[in-house]
């Protein structure tokens, strides 16, 4: 591809000034963010007729299921007087605020104002945002416009059973969980207890282009090559092994990890794995399942004993837990800080994939701050798959 | 004397909006703030007074400010600066001598009028030297009050106490992390029962939306509530902070004793929180209210043994339970802190939308800026009167 000397020098003089890290609104990286469709929550956690609060990329929202089965999000505060929305009564696909039951429908229009003067209601109205479901997530758009296609990425090809593990909340900003994401090497050290990745302790040469949808990661071993898949604007579609507390069962998973903002200082990982079981393998793994969430429930958050090792109240070495490859990813990303120093680091060839995705980062957020159109991204195609590679 | 209907609230809204006067704050109470110094001019209820025994001292923070609060051994409650003027060290670790408190860190100790009379270690004719500040305090209607202004207190008690026969019951007191101000506004707003009170059941009698009016008096403001079969809930708002209205039980009570006046007395610890400090009259004598303490002992003991309503509340909010399943001995409080603390620790005033049925809270806003305007221009605010003892609430069903 060509590119303007200048423009590639421009951006480059940007990269070290942008902030990649900070999406609330307004920002350069929210605006960036705010282009795509994010995964917001786990769909089985909203049955119909409840309402929670959320909050993405530093914004709070109401979000809820109408009786219909179609989830809903609106504002987060009542425009009366700021009651929060989620504490009053979803009627059909309407919700009604506790505090003196104004009723808003799907599109944010108030309908109803029992206490007030009829003509008022019609002039009141509160935000709404699209929302759609796949592979067991919900989807929201909060840019301007219409919403790029959906699904935002394609789902797997195979048999097998979709699962969605409960999103766990990390206490740092999502990027340098992302950037983690795109560095092949560190689970040959951070992973080596426990003996998860025992297979790839060699380490890998990285090579990193960019596609249409995002960006394409290889990892070469002895001729052997590993493919990843990161969709834009944050989830990663990577082969892994089984958690330690499967004991093996069901095999190495097809994972897409979605790293989403609550605000700069935290994020959720939206998780869905593939598992390539079928018949008689798929009640054996859903047998598996049951006895490791029970092992799970026992131990405690993933995230609190992250917390241990980052105080050094327990070392690394010791953590022991059926999620062990999830605390041992925490300790060392939320160890980096709320938000990573970047301004301390110094790169080098294992971080290739990291320093392409902060170019096109810093490509598309120059693009936005000098008003000149970003890049169109289309949903990769279905047959583009992650491998193992060996 | 000005009676606020839809119109006058309207026209108040549109003069507002045209103002050229800067916005004065009316939420914060610190120091030296127009609001602090406004409140700073009344008695402000404390404490509970059966939760401070004889011989025992405690921190209270109150309108952003620290004190040491004790009750001497004659059974006075006594408020004094939160520091020992020596090295800072806190007096509520000291002891308390009779009447006097001594400090935990040197000895120094202080008498009522906060004069230091002895000083252990030091030169003779020190202690005589160094004084630290005491204010008024009384006790009324089960709870204690201080003042915190200048020169002499307005006359006590604040408001007149229940007209009819009964006694006093004073509900557990709560703290809300919210300011103080929304919550008072809270209690002008009357048609928010139908609403935040409907799941439970507790104020079913009152489901139908009341016109609200209210007007400025000598003491506060006086709310109306009419309701479609023309009966009328009249609402007590003394200044600055306390509400006198006529409630149904707290659920746990399961209806025992009935409906009872309430004296709810809302006091700023800091901007960010603030005290509800009620006490309810109960109107029973003899066998009944024998019954309603048997009851009133078995609700205590289901309120010990249920999560804090300020910790449900704060479940609710973080989307934890479902408002409408939440059950509690005390679910009316659980419901008012998560509205009102949910509507942020200051409210966005700015964002607002008001309609007729906050003609009560307009009124008690345009009160309060006008008061506080006049105490930042450095002229003569309003001179406050307590209640006649004849103006009543009124349940108004």
């Amino acid at each position: 591809m060509a590119v303007n000397p200048d423009l590639r020098a421009r951006e480059q003089r940007l990269a070290a000034d942008l902030d990649l890290a900070r999406t609330g609104p307004g920002t350069l990286a929210g605006r960036f963010m705010r282009q795509f469709w994010l995964p917001v929550f786990r769909a089985e956690d909203l049955p119909k007729g409840h309402a929670k609060p959320i909050r993405i990329m530093s914004e709070d929202y109401t979000l809820y299921r109408g009786e219909s089965g179609a989830a809903q999000i609106i504002d987060q505060r009542c425009p009366h007087r700021g009651a929060l929305m989620h504490l009053g009564w979803v009627e059909g696909d309407d919700i009604r605020c506790v505090y003196h039951g104004w009723k808003f429908d799907r599109t944010g229009q108030c309908l109803e104002q029992p206490a007030e003067e009829p003509g008022y209601a019609r002039k009141i109205r509160t935000g709404v945002y699209p929302t759609r479901e796949h592979l067991g997530l919900v989807y929201a758009y909060f840019g301007a416009g219409a919403p790029p296609p959906f699904p935002p990425y394609p789902a797997p090809l195979a048999d097998g059973l979709i699962e969605n593990p409960a999103p766990p909340v990390i206490s740092c900003n999502y990027l340098q969980c992302l950037e983690n994401s795109l560095d092949e090497v560190h689970v040959s050290f951070v992973h080596r207890t426990g003996g998860s990745h025992q297979g790839m302790y060699d380490l890998p040469a990285i090579g990193a282009e960019e596609t249409e949808w995002g960006v394409l990661r290889t990892g070469e071993r002895q001729g052997e090559m590993r493919l990843s898949l990161h969709y834009m604007p944050g989830c990663t579609r990577v082969v892994v092994p089984p958690m330690k507390g499967f004991d093996g069962v069901g095999g190495w998973k097809e994972l897409y990890l979605n790293f989403v903002p609550i605000d700069d200082e935290s994020c959720q990982w939206f998780i869905i794995y593939h598992v390539r079981v079928t018949g008689r393998d798929a009640e054996i793994y859903l047998a598996k399942r049951e006895d490791y969430a029970k092992k799970l429930a026992a131990a405690g958050p993933a995230p609190d004993l992250a917390r241990e090792v980052i105080a050094g109240r327990l070392p690394f070495a010791a953590i022991d837990h059926p999620d062990l490859v999830r605390v041992q990813d925490v300790a060392v990303q939320a160890g980096q800080g709320a938000i990573a120093d970047r301004a301390a680091e110094h790169l080098g060839r294992s971080d290739r994939a990291i320093i392409l995705w902060r170019r096109i980062l810093a490509r598309e957020m120059t693009a936005l701050a000098e008003g000149r159109p970003p890049k169109t991204w289309t949903p990769a195609p279905a047959s583009v798959v992650p491998t193992l590679g060996f | 004397m000005s009676i606020i209907d839809a119109d006058r609230v309207n026209e108040a809204r549109t003069e507002a909006a045209r103002s050229p006067r800067a916005e004065i704050d009316i939420v914060r109470t610190g120091p030296g703030t127009p609001g602090g110094r406004f409140l700073r001019r009344f008695w402000t209820a404390i404490h509970r007074s059966e939760d401070l025994a004889k011989g025992q001292a405690k921190p209270i923070r109150i309108l952003c400010e620290d004190f040491t609060l004790y009750r001497g051994e004659s059974g006075t409650a006594r408020v004094i600066d939160q520091r020992c003027p020596h090295r800072g060290a806190l007096l509520h670790l000291g002891w308390i001598e009779g009447e006097d408190i001594r400090c935990v860190y040197h000895g120094w100790k202080f008498d009522c009028t906060g004069q230091c009379v002895e000083q252990p270690a030091e030169e003779a004719g020190f202690a005589r030297k160094v004084t630290l500040r005491t204010y008024p305090t009384q006790e009324y209607l089960g709870q204690i009050f201080a003042y915190f202004g200048e020169g002499e207190p307005p006359p006590f008690p604040p408001y007149p106490g229940p007209q009819t026969d009964g006694f006093i019951d004073v509900w557990n007191p709560e703290t809300v992390p919210c300011n103080y101000l929304q919550s008072f506004e809270n209690t002008m707003d009357e048609v928010h029962v139908a609403f935040v009170h409907r799941p439970g059941g507790s104020h079913a009698k009152i489901f139908d939306l009341p016109i609200i009016t209210a007007e400025e008096t000598d003491w506060g403001m006086i709310r109306y509530g009419t309701r479609q079969n023309g009966k009328v809930r009249v609402t007590l708002h003394y200044a600055p902070s306390t509400v006198r209205v006529i409630v149904p039980p707290l659920v746990g009570m399961e209806w025992q004793g009935g409906w009872v006046e309430i004296f709810f007395n809302l006091t700023p610890i800091d901007d960010e929180n603030h005290l509800w400090l009620v006490s309810a009259h109960v109107p029973l004598t003899g066998a009944t209210a024998d019954a309603y303490r048997v009851k009133r002992a078995e609700y205590s003991r289901k309120v010990a043994a249920t999560a804090p309503a300020l910790q449900v509340a704060l479940e609710l909010i973080a989307g934890k339970h479902r408002y409408a399943d939440v059950r509690h001995p005390d679910l009316a409080v659980v419901q008012d802190i998560a509205t009102q603390a949910g509507q942020g620790r200051f409210t966005d005033r700015s964002k607002e939308h008001l309609g007729r049925s906050d003609a009560g809270i307009i009124l008690w806003r345009k009160i309060l800026a006008r008061e506080l305007r006049t105490i930042a221009e450095g002229r003569e605010p309003k001179r406050w009167t307590p209640a006649p003892a004849s103006v009543v609430p009124v349940p108004g069903f």
